[in-house]
């Protein structure tokens, strides 16, 4: 007999402890089969803590977003290569990623929140940051990308005619 | 100070390497207070105990951190020309997005030699 959980605690990876409801765990792939295989047999009652590799931090804004999300119905549809596009991101996704705006740290946010949302497999969350990360990108020119992503360029010149001969057909 | 701090650093130097106290005129007390700073073994970076270098700490999204799995999917939200041009950031994003799963469902070239040409491509490609 497996004993219905209907609340679930949650350990982080820098020792904080937080209980939600199974009603926003369920959208976790992680956090579900972590109860699951905790509860293989009759006599086994299901463990409530669950150790997650996600900070205390981040797990907060990954709760928050869950309990927007609790009635989403799952599982989550997935989309073809032709469906994808990155301009669909609901109005109240897009406010809860903009208050990360204001903070110091909002690149190192976003990152934070892609790979929980990864770790905890929760794909809602992912694809909306993922999206998130597109729309930074979309439009920019390459010295644009550079200087958003604070990356050097190591291509030689030689290197680099030749990449704009290869893309020459693409430019507008 | 740093100024200080460097200048103390530099004379050092200069003192061990002349081994004579007497050419830069350097008085006793002030030569016993100073032989505690260390030579560095490292030619381009001093020994400054107490030297904080202003770094310029900026945010910005670590790309190349993410799993492979994980750019694959923002790649997917992004047009053909984006990802191209996300190519030509770096050689890393360009093997990561020459290695991208995602690729143009199709692609449609024109050949015409009398009449204009009005579209060379689809604009939108991976739509």
């Amino acid at each position: 007999r497996i004993y219905p959980l209907m609340r679930v605690t949650l350990t982080t990876s820098d020792g904080a402890s937080v209980t939600v409801s199974r009603q926003l765990t369920k959208h976790s792939g992680f956090i579900e089969k972590a109860i699951t295989d905790m509860a293989v047999d009759d006599n086994a009652v299901p463990l409530s803590a669950v150790a997650v590799d996600v900070d205390d931090a981040t797990l907060k804004l990954v709760i928050e977003w869950l309990t927007e999300h609790r009635d989403d119905a799952l599982p989550y549809p997935e989309k073809t290569d032709e469906e994808r596009r990155a301009d669909d991101i609901p109005a109240w996704d897009q406010a809860f990623v903009q208050k990360w705006d204001t903070k110091e740290d909002q690149q190192q946010t976003l990152y934070a929140v892609i790979t929980a949302a990864d770790k905890l497999d929760i794909k809602g969350l992912l694809d909306m940051t993922c999206k998130t990360l597109a729309n930074k990108i979309n439009g920019k020119t390459v010295e644009e990308m550079r200087e958003i992503l604070q990356l050097e360029c190591d291509f030689t010149e030689e290197e680099l005619a030749e990449i704009r001969k290869e893309n020459a057909w693409c430019e507008n | 100070s740093r100024v200080w701090s460097a200048f103390k650093y530099i004379r050092d130097v200069i003192r061990r390497l002349c081994r004579s106290k007497k050419m830069i005129g350097v008085n006793a007390d002030e030569e016993e207070k100073d032989t505690d700073i260390p030579l560095s073994l490292n030619p381009v970076v001093p020994p400054f105990d107490n030297l904080t270098i202003d770094e310029e700490s900026r945010d910005y999204f670590p790309i190349l951190a993410l799993p492979k799995h994980l750019l694959d999917i923002v790649f997917s939200f992004l047009p053909i020309e984006d990802r191209l041009s996300l190519a030509g950031v770096n050689k890393s994003l360009n093997t990561i997005e020459s290695e991208s799963k995602y690729y143009v469902e199709r692609l449609a070239i024109f050949k015409g030699i009398e009449a204009p040409i009005p579209s060379a491509l689809e604009r939108d490609l991976t739509n």
